[in-house]
C-alpha cells in the first residue's frame, strides 16, 4: 500500500515502491531487453490470470491492464485538438522499472499505474456507504441555513456602503443611477439602486433611487 | 452597477483579496478579459475567517492562472460552434448565416438572440464560451447588445430555419443568457417560436403521414440568473412565462424547462427560493446542470445540491465534466472521479425502475412538486433524486461518458477512448467518425494534490483509481420527447455529410 504522501512522491522514492511491493515486475523488466518483449511477457501474464480467475473484480483489472498494453505503441487522433498522439504507457513502465527512465517523464503516471497494478493484485471491492455519504452531505452548508444568511446579512450591507459611495463618486448629471437630492446616509443605504424593469446587471435592493 | 474591475472587486470584498489575487486579476483585465459579478453574488462569498467554505462559488469568479495565462489564445473545444456560412459545421449541420443557431443533435438546436441575452449575469471562470467572450462574440456592453432594428428580421429568418426542418422539435434558447434579455425582447422572441410553431404544424396538415415534420415539443430557456441574480424573476417576467405556457400548450408543445445552473447549494439563497417558486408558479419546469469543477466534487457537495435543490422541486440534468484545454486545467476534475460521484454518492438518488413513472406524475403534475418530491424520496428512502446524468460533452459527437482508458500520458493524463451515447439520436457523421480519443486535462495524481490542499482527506478518494472504465447512464423520463399522434419523416434536412475517403475538390 502507497503512502498518502505518495502524491508528492518522486520517481525515485516510486520505484523503491514498486521494488517493494512488485519485485516481480522489475525482474521481468530487467530480464526483458526491449519493451515489446516486456509486452509480451506482461501480456502473457496477465492472460493466464483472467484464465484462472473467476472473480469478476479480478477480471476487470486485469483486462484494464491487457488494454494498456495492447494500445501502447498505438497513434491515434486525440479529438479536441487534432494532433496525432503517440501512446507509450506500458513502455515508460519498462524504462522506469529499469532506471532508464527520461527525465521528462512525470512520477504522476506511475502513480497511476501503480493502483492499477495494485488493483489487479489485491483488488478491493467497493461498497457505497449510504451513512458516509450523509455525513459527507451534511459538510456542505446552503444558502437557506440561518448562520449563512447572517454572514451575507452582514456582507449585503457592507456591499451596499461600497454601491453608495460608487454612486456618489459619479458626478456626472448623465450618469444612469444617481441619489435624488437631501438623502441622509440611511436614506441611501436602504435605497440603493436597482435595474428597473430594464437592466438586470445589479441588485435590487428597495430602490428608490432616480434612473435616468 | 456590476463589479467590472478587480479594484472594485476588491472593494465590494472588504479589501480581502491577497496580493498574488489582486496582482492575477489585474493581468487579466489588461489582457481584455471581462469581469462582471453583481453585487448580489459577491455577497454570498465569505470573506471572513470564521463561518462557511466557499471555495466552489470563489473559484466560479476568482480566475486562475491558467486562464489569465492562456486568455487570448483559448482555442474553441466545441467545434460544432464554428460556424462557416454555406458550410455544414462539425455535426454536419448546416446552419443560418451569422452565430445565432448551434446545432449538434437531429431534434434540437441552440438559439442564441442578438440581445442582451448575448451577455450573462457573471463571468464563469470555467464558462464553456469563453471561447467566444474571447472573440467578443458574448460580452458584457450591454448598450451595444441592445436589439437593432434588422433582429426582428433575423429572428423570423431564424425561425424559419427551425420551421423548414424536417427533425427539430426542441429550441433551447440560450446565449450568454436567455433571462439577460428584457422582458420585451424575450416577449418577441417567445412569440416568434410561437408563431413559428403554429406555422409548422399547419403546414404538417397537408403532408402525409411518414412524411410529417416534427413539430414544437419543447422550449427551454437556458438561465444562470437564479443563481447569479435571482431578483430578474420579476411579475413581467413569470407574466410572459406564464402567457406563453399556455398558448404553446395549446398547439402542442408540452415540455416548458428553465434549464438553470446551481453550482453549490450555497447559491439556493431565500431570494434563489422565491425566484424558483415565482418560475414554478408559471407553470415552468426548472432543471439543473452543473459544471463538476474540482470544488464541487468534493465529497458529497454535488449530492447536498441535489438534495436542496430538489427539496425546492428542481431537478437535476447534468452533472458535465469540465471541457476545454489549458485555460481550464485548475477547474477540471478527472471523469474518474465523476464515475466515482455517479457509482459511490448519486446511487443513493436513485430511483427504483418501478417508481420512475410514479415520479415522473407527480413532476408532471408540479402542484407543490417540492414538498412533493421531498415526500416521495423519503417513501423510498432516496438522499435526493439522482435524475441527472454524469457526461463529459465531446467535440462533435456530443454528451457521453462511455469510455475505456486506453493510456496514460508522460505527465500522468489518462488517454480515453470515447463512443457515443447510442440511447440518443445523433447526426449521421457519427457513422464516419473515427475512434475518438480523448487527453484529460489532468491527471489523477495531481487532482488529488488540489483536493489536498483544499483540506480534503484523499483517502476518502482513494477507490478513483478504479474507475477507468465508464457507461453513459439512461436520461430520466421527463427528459425524453413525448411520441406523436403520427409518423414524422426520416429525411434530414439542414445536413450534409461528405462520406469518408471523399474530399472536397474546391476551397471555400
Amino acid at each position: 500500500m502507497l503512502r498518502r504522501n505518495i502524491y508528492y512522491s518522486d520517481v525515485l522514492s516510486l520505484r523503491k515502491n514498486y521494488r517493494r511491493t512488485f519485485p516481480g515486475l522489475i525482474d521481468m523488466a530487467v530480464r526483458n531487453s526491449t519493451p515489446e518483449l516486456f509486452k509480451k511477457d506482461l501480456h502473457a501474464y496477465f492472460s493466464f490470470k483472467i484464465d484462472h480467475t473467476t472473480s469478476e473484480v479480478r477480471t476487470t483489472a486485469y483486462r484494464r491492464i491487457l488494454r494498456l498494453i495492447e494500445c501502447d505503441g498505438t497513434v491515434v487522433n486525440e479529438l479536441s485538438t487534432g494532433d496525432r498522439l503517440s501512446i507509450h504507457t506500458i513502455t515508460y513502465l519498462w524504462q522506469f522499472l529499469r532506471g532508464e527512465l527520461p527525465e521528462t517523464v512525470s512520477p504522476d503516471l506511475f502513480i497511476d499505474l501503480y493502483h492499477q497494478l495494485e488493483q489487479s493484485e489485491m483488488p478491493e471491492e467497493i461498497r457505497p456507504d449510504r451513512s458516509l455519504v450523509k455525513r459527507q452531505m451534511n459538510r456542505w452548508p446552503t444558502g437557506l441555513d440561518e448562520e449563512v444568511i447572517a454572514i451575507r446579512e452582514r456582507n449585503k450591507e457592507r456591499i451596499i456602503e461600497a454601491l453608495v459611495r460608487k454612486i456618489e463618486r459619479r458626478h456626472s448629471p448623465s450618469g444612469r443611477y444617481q441619489f435624488t437630492e437631501g438623502l441622509s446616509e440611511e436614506e441611501k443605504s436602504n435605497r440603493s439602486p436597482n435595474g428597473g424593469g430594464r437592466a438586470v446587471s445589479i441588485w435590487l435592493w428597495q430602490s428608490k433611487v432616480r434612473e435616468n | 452597477m456590476a463589479i467590472k474591475s478587480p479594484g472594485e472587486l476588491n472593494v465590494f470584498l472588504g479589501h480581502s483579496l491577497s496580493d498574488k489575487t489582486m496582482k492575477l486579476l489585474t493581468q487579466g483585465k489588461r489582457k481584455g478579459m471581462p469581469f462582471f459579478v453583481t453585487p448580489y453574488y459577491l455577497s454570498l462569498l465569505n470573506t471572513g475567517e470564521e463561518g462557511y467554505n466557499d471555495e466552489t462559488i470563489r473559484s466560479y469568479i476568482l480566475y486562475s492562472n491558467e486562464l489569465v495565462e492562456t486568455y487570448g489564445d483559448i482555442k474553441a473545444w466545441e467545434k460544432e460552434d464554428l460556424v462557416v456560412p454555406g458550410k455544414p459545421n462539425a455535426a454536419g449541420w448546416i446552419l443560418p448565416e451569422g452565430h445565432n443557431i448551434h446545432r449538434r443533435y437531429p431534434e434540437v438546436a441552440i438559439l442564441i438572440p442578438d440581445s442582451m441575452g448575448r451577455a450573462c449575469g457573471g463571468l464563469c471562470a470555467s464558462c464553456q464560451r469563453i471561447y467566444d467572450f474571447q472573440s467578443e462574440r458574448l460580452n458584457f456592453n450591454f448598450e451595444e447588445l441592445k436589439p437593432k432594428e434588422s433582429w426582428d428580421k433575423k429572428l423570423r429568418r431564424l425561425m424559419h430555419y427551425f420551421e423548414e426542418d424536417t427533425q427539430l422539435r426542441d429550441i433551447l434558447i440560450t446565449g450568454g443568457d436567455a433571462l439577460m434579455s428584457q422582458n420585451a425582447t424575450l416577449r418577441k422572441i417567445l412569440e416568434a417560436v410561437y408563431r413559428m410553431a403554429v406555422r409548422k404544424k399547419k403546414a404538417n396538415e397537408t403532408r402525409p403521414d411518414g412524411e410529417k415534420y416534427a413539430e414544437l415539443l419543447r422550449v427551454r430557456l437556458g438561465s444562470r440568473l437564479l443563481a447569479y441574480l435571482p431578483i430578474r424573476i420579476t411579475d413581467e417576467l413569470v407574466d410572459i412565462l406564464r402567457e406563453f405556457k399556455e398558448k404553446a400548450s395549446q398547439i402542442g408543445v408540452k415540455q416548458f424547462y428553465i434549464q438553470t445552473h446551481f453550482q453549490s447549494p450555497l447559491e439556493v439563497t431565500p431570494e434563489a427560493k422565491k425566484a424558483i417558486e415565482a418560475i414554478q408558479s408559471a407553470g415552468w419546469t426548472i432543471t439543473n446542470q452543473l459544471v463538476f469543477t474540482v470544488a464541487a466534487s468534493r465529497r458529497g457537495h454535488t449530492a447536498k445540491l441535489r438534495q436542496t435543490l430538489n427539496s425546492l422541486g428542481v431537478l437535476c440534468y447534468y452533472t458535465f465534466s469540465v471541457k476545454g484545454f489549458r485555460e481550464n486545467y485548475a477547474m477540471f476534475t478527472p471523469n474518474s472521479r465523476s464515475l466515482q460521484e455517479s457509482r459511490e454518492e448519486k446511487v443513493f438518488g436513485r430511483i427504483p425502475p418501478e417508481k420512475k413513472k410514479e415520479m415522473y406524475d407527480l413532476i408532471r403534475e408540479q402542484n407543490k412538486l417540492g414538498k412533493n418530491l421531498t415526500r416521495f424520496l423519503k417513501e423510498n428512502k432516496l438522499l435526493f433524486a439522482g435524475t441527472d446524468r454524469n457526461v463529459l460533452n465531446l467535440p462533435a459527437i456530443g454528451k457521453s461518458m462511455s469510455f475505456v482508458t486506453a493510456g496514460i500520458t508522460e505527465d500522468g493524463r489518462r488517454i480515453l477512448k470515447f463512443e457515443h451515447d447510442h440511447s440518443r439520436r445523433h447526426s449521421p457523421i457519427i457513422d464516419n467518425m473515427e475512434e475518438v480519443y480523448i487527453v484529460e486535462n489532468k491527471s489523477i495524481a495531481a487532482y488529488l494534490r488540489q483536493l489536498k490542499e483544499m483540506g480534503e482527506d484523499v483517502n476518502e478518494y482513494r477507490s478513483i483509481w478504479n474507475y477507468a472504465e465508464g457507461e453513459t447512464e439512461p436520461r430520466f423520463l421527463i427528459y425524453d420527447y413525448p411520441d406523436y399522434p403520427f409518423t414524422i419523416t426520416s429525411e434530414m434536412t439542414n445536413l450534409e455529410i461528405i462520406p469518408k475517403g471523399i474530399s472536397a475538390i474546391a476551397q471555400g
